[in-house]
């Protein structure tokens, strides 16, 4: 019985610590061990294994076919033996039997074009053929292929601190981009017949093994991105001899590669600061013209990589410039078809340059010799040291500025995935916003910092609004796996964004942000981090409790919306009443009226008491403001009694203002005041988040101020993703909604259509003057 | 290239519904991460007009226009009055409509192209009557793309109404209280 009632006492208690918005997080956080601490950094006895790929390759062009060989040498560096090796076999999310193709839901409507109808029906032979499993010595291994997941079945299990090495054998049919789509492919250019090939996922590729997953075997099924370990590469590229290639890497045989002018030009790149041509439009577009019979191997060495990608085409130019970054000079580098230009000339390697600088300052230096920006149409995808992006002008080499920006906007971003998650690993295919989230932050930071006012499209938190208020059908939590989530680009990319930023601008401020998010980069650089590394990370390094946020931003879909919806005037009574009377005498004076009182002044002609002067008693006839002697002997001994710090106090004029604010979206945020005085200054409050602790649906606080408050506006600044500011003024105070702000005029135009409109009188001016 | 929208014949089959599909010309398509279209909608009460606005990717919408074999120019040089402008209002007009009494007839006013990457069309109706509900419908792009999520918000009489589209779920009764 008494533990009945025990229980039955403890209930609420546990209940509202698990239900409570700044309940600590360990409840839905994992218990830190030895691999991974308590301070959110890797464990006294963190591991991670390794795999070193040695691998020839062959790209077919008349058939478009990759052929290829490996040898893997695989450590585990774990402390367990394994039975048995999982490889991921990506190129199969292609293949006939593909899962990705069985599990998308359809309806009849969604067939209503002749190209969806294609593709429904389109028999692409994809995926990987795995032609052998061999170890070193040739010996045919035992293996099995789940979908996208081929499992070796090792003879005895490999045992921890000793390394494996097999062969691969294989081969797949390209796809077609621009009729499949896919991170990878190859486009056609129809009007020389000529290929652009952009390789990734293309070979057999290790799983993680790690402390926490296991074996990170989840299926690939299109969304969720990948798991990789770490290791060195030596590849060697085979393709047509006038083919040019870019890669994850090093140019091992430059000497025998390339022409002496090429070489030439490489070397002054390595030191100028501004791009230099290595191969010329007007080269690239001769060699474009006819085609080379023979081949040529262009070999390339990476280390401590987590992937290998590589681009191919007789289309290319190559521009290349050297940038210093912590102590080291590294080659940034563009591959583009004349069809990117003007724009790629212009600015690709200048974008290159700075990402990698702007992100080395944020969280640390880029590690690797090269860092390669390469154009295809539309995509944008990243790999170590390469990434593929879009951007292409019009055929007339005009381009908008819409294209401009968006070319400008996916290089930094995919550059930028060099550090997430290339450098600092996280798995992507359990969180999406592990990489995109963190990279679309420093993305923001990096766009501010390339143009001032650039018009970043995720980061200030004013613009996640629209994403987050109101119903939540279809919006999940940041926490989901990569494969579940609703709104790809809302939920991995521009609210955790947004959540980094506000954090930043508005919960920790710059200073704690910034050396949190450095040090979070610092200890798990080359290795591989979870949410629960990074949110230990930034509370233990800035001393700044944010379960709160992570709970609220990352496990909820609630929204922001703090409401301001009352506001109360106080002053203090002196008791001096020669002052207070003749307020109140004031007040009365200027007190609203009632409609009747005031059509009765002239209806009613003349009252009872008006005719009657034996009506009016000592009641009536009293003046209740007049200050008599009782008053003022009231008032000195009142004052008697006070020091003079209270008298002062008591006179000073004070004004005490009360509001209530209520919590209307769900999220406990700061509250951010502004409130302007009758001489039109201002003053900023900010109250922290912890406000909302024990009274999470509605505040109240008081202020005072030694001036009269004419307006109070919350979160004025649009900082703390606000999704209705309809209820965040005093007095109340609609913001115009975007038809009547259209209507009004402001933004009828942009300058780039004036500009058009300024062209088309230029040009009318000059028809009628030729007229003439 | 030339046109086409499709042409879809309905015949009836023993128990099953034959669906007979004619098309003619299609284009290639591109899709990326931002399958979002807001709406936000005010009853503006002195014109008793409902007064829109579509927030929509730019270049979503492009694709999503010339997958039905038209070809435009390029947003920016698009001017109201022209072919391109009615082609533009009468595809809005499809995908976003309104009843409340009877079924509510937008204009689009104009539009702004943000370096964002999405626009603003600016949407009016004629003079009409709202009751107590509006039904919505708001499928702006899910053609284009399944993971097209579409949400309105709807001010009336000083209250505020989200609702949230879905392939789904392509339509939306608001009940205003």
């Amino acid at each position: 019985m008494r533990k009945i009632i025990l229980i039955a006492l403890l209930l609420p208690i546990i209940s509202f610590s698990q239900n409570n918005k700044f309940a600590q997080l360990e409840q839905l956080l994992p218990t830190p061990n030895e691999y991974r601490n308590a301070a959110g950094g890797p464990g006294h006895n963190y591991y991670q294994q390794k795999a070193d790929y040695k691998i020839n390759v062959t790209l077919n062009d008349e058939e478009q076919i990759i052929l290829g060989k490996e040898t893997i040498t695989y450590t585990n560096n774990s402390p367990d033996a394994l039975e048995y090796l999982w490889i991921q076999l990506d190129q199969n999310v292609r293949s006939k039997d593909s899962d990705s193709k069985l599990i998308s839901v359809e309806k009849m409507e969604d067939f209503r074009s002749l190209r969806s109808i294609k593709k429904k029906m389109f028999d692409f032979d994809g995926g990987f053929k795995i032609e052998e499993v061999t170890s070193t010595s040739g010996r045919g291994m035992k293996y099995f292929i789940n979908k996208t997941m081929l499992r070796i079945d090792l003879d005895k299990p490999l045992a921890a601190n000793s390394s494996i090495s097999f062969n691969i054998k294989w081969w797949y049919n390209i796809n077609d981009r621009s009729q499949i789509g896919g991170r990878s492919g190859y486009e056609y250019f129809k009007e020389n017949d000529n290929y652009l090939y952009t390789i990734a996922q293309w070979f057999p590729r290790m799983c993680v093994y790690s402390d926490v997953e296991g074996w990170q075997n989840k299926q690939f099924l299109g969304n969720g991105e990948f798991a990789l370990p770490f290791g060195d590469y030596e590849v060697s590229i085979t393709v047509p001899s006038d083919h040019v290639v870019g890669s994850t890497g090093v140019l091992q045989n430059a000497n025998s590669i390339l022409t002496s002018d090429q070489k030439s030009r490489l070397k002054k790149a390595e030191n100028s600061d501004e791009p230099i041509l290595i191969i010329t439009q007007a080269e690239a577009e001769q060699v474009e013209k006819k085609k080379a019979t023979g081949t040529k191997t262009w070999t390339f060495k990476a280390e401590n990589v987590r992937d290998f990608a590589f681009v191919s085409s007789r289309k290319f130019m190559w521009d290349a410039q050297g940038v210093k970054v912590g102590g080291k000079n590294i080659m940034a580098m563009s591959y583009y078809p004349k069809e990117g230009n003007p724009l790629w000339e212009r600015y690709s390697t200048k974008l290159v340059a700075h990402t990698i600088k702007t992100y080395s300052k944020y969280t640390v230096d880029y590690p690797y010799p090269v860092a390669i920006s390469v154009h295809t149409d539309r995509i944008g995808m990243e790999y170590p040291m390469i990434c593929f992006n879009g951007g292409r002008p019009q055929a007339d080499g005009t381009y908008t500025e819409s294209t401009k920006y968006g070319m400008w906007g996916v290089i930094i971003h995919e550059v930028g995935h060099n550090f997430f998650p290339m450098i600092i690993n996280s798995d992507e295919r359990q969180w999406t916003w592990m990489d995109e989230g963190l990279n679309t932050f420093v993305q923001y930071l990096t766009e501010q910092e390339w143009e001032r006012g650039y018009p970043s499209r995720r980061g200030p938190a004013h613009l996640i609004t629209n994403y987050m208020r109101g119903d939540k059908s279809g919006i999940s939590p940041i926490m989901t796996n990569s494969e579940s989530i609703w709104q790809f680009g809302n939920n991995a990319y521009g609210k955790p964004a947004t959540a980094l930023n506000i954090l930043r601008e508005t919960v920790m401020g710059r200073e704690l942000f910034d050396y949190s998010f450095k040090i979070y980069s610092e200890r798990w650089k080359f290795k591989h981090p979870t949410p629960a590394d990074f949110f230990r990370t930034m509370e233990d390094a800035s001393a700044v409790d944010l379960d709160w946020f992570w709970r609220a931003w990352f496990y909820t879909s609630d929204h922001v919306d703090i409401s301001l919806d009352e506001v109360n005037w106080f002053q203090m009574n002196t008791k001096n009443p020669n002052v207070e009377k003749v307020t109140a005498r004031e007040v009365n004076k200027n007190k609203q009226q009632f409609i009747g009182d005031t059509r009765n002044k002239e209806s009613v002609k003349e009252t009872v008491n008006e005719r009657d002067s034996d009506i009016d008693d000592f009641y009536a006839t009293r003046d209740i403001y007049e200050v008599d002697a009782i008053d003022n002997v009231d008032y000195d001994v009142f004052k008697n009694s006070l020091s003079t710090e209270d008298l002062a106090l008591l006179n000073s004029g004070m004004q005490f203002y009360e509001l209530k604010l209520s919590n209307v979206g769900g999220i406990p945020m700061p509250v951010i005041l502004e409130f302007t005085f009758k001489d039109n200054s201002t003053e900023i409050v900010h109250i922290p988040a912890e406000i909302w602790r024990k009274y999470e649906s509605e505040i109240s606080k008081v202020f005072f101020f030694d001036k009269k408050v004419s307006s109070i506006l919350v979160d004025p600044f649009l900082e703390t993703a606000d999704t209705d500011i309809n209820n965040n003024s005093w007095p109340e105070k609609q913001a115009p909604t975007k038809f009547e702000l259209f209507r009004s005029g402001r933004s009828s135009e942009n300058p780039m259509q004036r500009d058009l409109r300024l062209k088309e009188i230029s040009k009318k001016n000059e028809g009628l003057q030729s007229e003439r | 290239m030339s046109t086409n929208d499709l042409i879809l014949l309905d015949f009836k089959f023993k128990n099953m519904r034959l669906f007979l599909l004619v098309l003619l010309t299609s284009f290639n398509t591109y899709a990326h991460d931002y399958f979002f279209a807001f709406a936000e909608v005010e009853y503006n009460e002195s014109s008793k007009k409902l007064e829109a606005t579509l927030t929509v990717s730019t270049h979503d919408l492009e694709v999503a226009i010339k997958k039905e074999g038209i070809l435009l120019r390029d947003f920016s040089e698009i001017e109201k009055g022209s072919k391109d402008f009615e082609i533009i209002e009468n595809y809005l007009l499809r995908h976003f409509k309104i009843k409340s009494i009877s079924s509510v007839n937008f204009k689009l006013l104009g539009f702004k192209i943000s370096l964002k990457g999405v626009t603003e069309f600016y949407l009016q109706s004629e003079s009409v009557k709202i009751e107590n509900q509006v039904e919505v419908l708001y499928d702006l792009l899910m053609n284009h793309n399944k993971k097209q999520q579409n949400k309105i918000t709807f001010y009336h009489e000083k209250k505020t109404y989200t609702r949230p589209f879905l392939i789904s779920e392509k339509t939306q009764t608001i009940k205003l209280n």
